[in-house]
């Protein structure tokens, strides 16, 4: 890959990796100390705008490879600040790595509410020893760890059991659910 | 045998691990392992008076093992599927996702209602939790 297109890789995915996930140390100043050191300031800054827009304008479409195809040619045939076709490939190369992962950073980011981060459980078995009949009864005891959205530390602990009956009913809401999403979600 | 099992916890997970196993143990078999502890220790000669007291203190609080045993009551559970459709960074979000709320009944009937959010991978293995609970208590 020519030394032009590798530098351009490189800021995008600088550009990704401080946009959208999260890793901040990805500075200007640190882009382009470690991707263009020798070229004026102001053309530094006149690529990435340039580039973040282009990025922002696919992620925010999230488009696909037909939708990028046509993006990219409009691009190309601009009169002003047209794109080259090496730009045009790093582009394409970019958005097959980061598509998805960026997708999925933007809907981890937009969830405000609270997450379930673990589920525990264990079944006991209830005896009754001193009694005349021995009633052996299995429960389940479930212990489900809730987080408050933008922390990972705040954690909620929920403990409840279940009997038979109980969770046969839980189980028929997880159908029901399962079934919603069949018919609702067609990826 | 369970006082021999005792033994192995403390020898191997030290002491304050094994108190947090004790705890964990049902009244009554606490009780047995108590009263077989007292038998060996006065069959060895062991001059060590422990009285009821004396036991509960030394070991832990009969009424902590208790509380960790009683845990609440799953009283209702109810859902919601949703898909997100759009946001400023994204305009095409199209992200699906589960919705859920759970009211639990503490040991004293106070009532406490938990939200939660999953994405649709998550509220799949919420699900195969579930199934393979009742699998087990199926086989219990």
């Amino acid at each position: 890959m020519a030394e032009d297109s590798k530098n351009l890789l490189a800021l995008l995915n600088g550009v990704a990796k401080r946009t959208y996930y999260n890793e901040t140390e990805f500075t200007d100043e640190f882009l382009k100390s470690q991707i263009y050191p020798d070229i004026a300031e102001d053309d530094f800054q006149a690529i990435v705008s340039k580039f973040t827009g282009l990025i922002k304008s696919m992620v925010s479409a999230d488009m696909d490879f037909n939708q990028l195809e046509a993006f990219l040619t409009s691009q190309i045939k601009k009169r002003e600040g047209a794109l080259t076709e090496d730009q045009a490939n790093v582009l394409r190369r970019f958005w097959k790595s980061h598509k998805n992962k960026i997708h999925d950073s933007i809907i981890s980011q937009t969830k405000w509410n609270n997450s379930l981060k673990q589920v525990s459980w264990r079944i006991d078995v209830k005896s009754q020893a001193k009694n005349i009949e021995q009633i052996n009864e299995p429960t389940a005891i479930v212990e489900l760890h809730i987080s408050k959205p933008n922390t990972t530390k705040e954690t909620d602990t929920v403990r409840f059991e279940m009997d038979e009956k109980k969770l046969a009913g839980v189980l028929q809401n997880m159908k029901d659910i399962e079934d919603e999403i069949a018919k609702y979600c067609q990826d | 045998m369970s006082l021999i099992k005792f033994h192995f916890s403390f020898l191997i997970l030290g002491f304050s691990k094994t108190v947090e196993l004790l705890n964990q143990l049902p009244e009554s078999l606490l009780c047995e392992m108590c009263q077989e502890a007292v038998f060996s220790m006065r069959q060895n000669n062991c001059y060590t008076d422990l009285s009821k007291t004396e036991q509960r203190q030394s070991l832990m609080s009969v009424d902590e093992v208790k509380q960790m045993f009683d845990v609440g009551q799953l009283v209702d559970m109810q859902w919601k599927l949703g898909v997100g459709v759009s946001s400023d960074s994204c305009k095409n979000l199209n992200s699906p996702y589960v919705t859920m709320q759970v009211k639990v009944a503490d040991p004293s009937g106070k009532l406490s209602t938990h939200t939660f959010e999953m994405t649709v991978m998550q509220f799949q293995d919420f699900s195969k939790q579930m199934k393979e609970m009742a699998n087990v208590l199926e086989t219990v």
